[in-house]
C-alpha cells in the first residue's frame, strides 16, 4: 500500500511536471543568422533604450552580434552591429546598435523578405530611418516596396522607426506588425510558424545618401538574418522571470490539488473499510 | 441475570465506539472541505488570479496579505486536523514527516509574495505549537 503511495505521487508530481511544461514556449536564440524572438513587454520606439522601465532588458530579447559587409558574397570589412529581436504577439521589434563615426543622411533599414529566400527580387518590403539632421537627431521613418528592382514609398505606411546617436552609438529601433493586412501587395506578410519552412529573412543594411535617396544603390552594407516569429498563447507581456513564477505556482499548487485529491479518495477508501469491518 | 447485564454494558460499549468512529469521520470530511474552502481561497489569491484588492493599493493592500496569509493557515490548520483524524481512525499516529510535508506545501504557496511568505511562515509555526500544546492537553 505505502509502495502504491509513493508511485502514485510520483506519477503526480510527473504529471504536475508534464503538464506545466506544455505552457512553455519553444524559445532560445538559434545560430548567429537565425532568431526565434521571444515575448515581452513592447517597448517604446523612439530610439531611446528606457534602463528605467527595463526596456527591451526585461523582455526576453535576444541579443547577437552580426557582421555586416560591403559585399555578402565577400565577407570583407565587417561592421559589428548589435541585434536586439522581440515581439509581444502583435507586433515584431528590431533594434540595431553599433558605434561608428556617422555620416549626415545616415540609415539603417530593413529589407524583408515574402519568405525563406535570398532572392533579392523576394525582398519586397522595405523599413527605413533615415537621418535628416544628425547633429540633432531629426530622422524621419519611411515604408518602401520593391517595384521593378526599386524601392518605392507605400501608400500607406506600417510599421514604425526610430533613430538616435549619442556619441559614436547609435540605436535604431523598429516595429512591424505581424499577420497583419495579407491582401497588401505592398508589404511583407510576417506570419507565425514552427516549421522549419517558416520564417523571414531579414536583410539588414545600412548606407548613407544625399538627399533624394535611392534604394537599393545607397546600400553600403548589409547582411541576412532569418527571424522566425512563433506564435505564443500565453498573455503577450508575459516576462521570463513571470513565466518561470507561473509555472512554478502551476507546479505547486497542481502537486498539492492532486494530493488533495489523493487525500479524499483515501477518505472514502476508509469510509469502505470501516463499513466492511462493522458488517 | 448478571450475564444478561454485562451483555447490555458490550452493546453500549461498541455502540459508543460506533458513535465515536463515525463521529471522528464526520469531522474528517467537515475539516477537509473546509481546507478544501481555503485551498480555493488560496488558489485565488496567492497566486494573483484576484488582484482586485492589490490594484486599490492603499489598506486593501494589506487586506490582501492578511486575505493569502489566513488562507493559507487555515488551510493547513483544518488539513492538520483532518489528516489527523483519519490517522486516529486507523489506528496510527500523526507522524512528524506528515506535519512537514504539509507545512512545507503549505509555506510553498506564499512564495509569490516575500511578505506573506515570511507571515506565513511564523504563522504555520505558530499553529504548529498551539496544535502541540492542545494534543499535550
Amino acid at each position: 500500500m505505502k509502495r502504491t503511495a509513493i508511485k502514485l505521487i510520483a506519477l503526480m508530481f510527473i504529471t504536475s511536471l508534464t503538464l506545466s511544461s506544455y505552457l512553455l514556449i519553444i524559445n532560445g536564440s538559434g545560430a548567429d543568422l537565425e532568431i526565434k524572438p521571444l515575448y515581452g513587454r513592447a517597448p517604446v520606439i523612439d530610439g531611446e533604450i528606457d534602463s528605467s522601465i527595463n526596456e527591451w532588458d526585461k523582455a526576453h530579447s535576444v541579443h547577437e552580434s552580426l557582421n555586416l559587409y560591403p559585399n555578402e558574397s565577400n565577407p570583407e570589412n565587417p561592421l559589428l552591429v548589435d541585434l536586439w529581436v522581440m515581439q509581444n504577439g502583435s507586433n515584431l521589434y528590431i533594434s540595431i546598435q553599433f558605434d561608428f563615426m556617422h555620416n549626415d543622411f545616415e540609415f539603417v533599414g530593413l529589407l524583408i523578405s515574402t519568405n525563406q529566400s535570398e532572392n533579392p527580387e523576394d525582398f519586397k518590403d522595405a523599413k527605413i530611418v533615415r537621418f535628416s539632421n544628425i547633429s540633432t537627431n531629426e530622422y524621419t521613418y519611411k515604408d518602401y516596396y520593391l517595384n521593378n528592382s526599386i524601392y518605392e514609398e507605400d501608400t500607406n505606411s506600417n510599421g514604425n522607426g526610430a533613430g538616435r546617436i549619442e556619441g559614436i552609438r547609435v540605436i535604431y529601433e523598429f516595429v512591424l506588425p505581424v499577420e497583419y493586412n495579407e491582401s497588401d501587395p505592398e508589404d511583407a506578410f510576417l506570419e507565425y510558424g514552427t516549421d522549419e519552412k517558416s520564417g523571414h529573412i531579414f536583410k539588414i543594411i545600412m548606407g548613407d545618401s544625399t538627399n533624394p535617396p535611392s534604394y537599393p544603390e545607397d546600400i553600403r552594407i548589409s547582411n541576412n538574418v532569418l527571424i522566425k516569429i512563433t506564435y505564443n498563447p500565453l498573455p503577450s507581456d508575459l516576462t521570463q522571470q513571470e513565466l518561470l513564477i507561473l509555472i512554478f505556482s502551476i507546479i505547486i499548487f497542481g502537486t498539492s490539488g492532486m494530493l488533495y485529491v489523493f487525500y479524499i479518495y483515501r477518505i472514502v477508501k476508509l469510509k469502505e473499510r470501516i463499513e466492511r469491518i462493522r458488517t | 441475570m448478571p450475564k444478561f447485564k454485562k451483555e447490555k454494558k458490550r452493546d453500549n460499549r461498541s455502540n459508543k465506539k460506533a458513535f465515536n468512529e463515525k463521529f471522528a469521520y464526520k469531522t474528517v470530511i467537515k475539516s477537509v472541505i473546509f481546507a478544501g474552502f481555503f485551498f480555493t481561497l488560496s488558489i485565488l489569491f496567492n497566486m494573483e488570479i484576484i488582484t482586485f484588492f492589490v490594484n486599490l493599493g492603499g489598506l486593501w493592500f494589506i487586506i490582501d496579505i492578511i486575505i493569502k496569509m489566513v488562507a493559507i493557515l487555515l488551510f493547513f490548520f483544518f488539513m492538520v486536523i483532518s489528516i489527523g483524524n483519519y490517522k486516529e481512525l486507523t489506528g496510527r499516529p500523526l507522524d512528524f514527516k506528515l506535519i512537514l510535508l504539509m507545512f512545507v506545501l503549505s509555506l510553498l504557496q506564499a512564495f509569490r509574495d516575500p511578505i506573506v511568505f515570511t507571515f506565513t511562515f511564523f504563522g504555520l509555526a505558530i499553529v504548529i505549537i498551539y496544535m502541540f500544546f492542545v494534543q499535550e492537553n
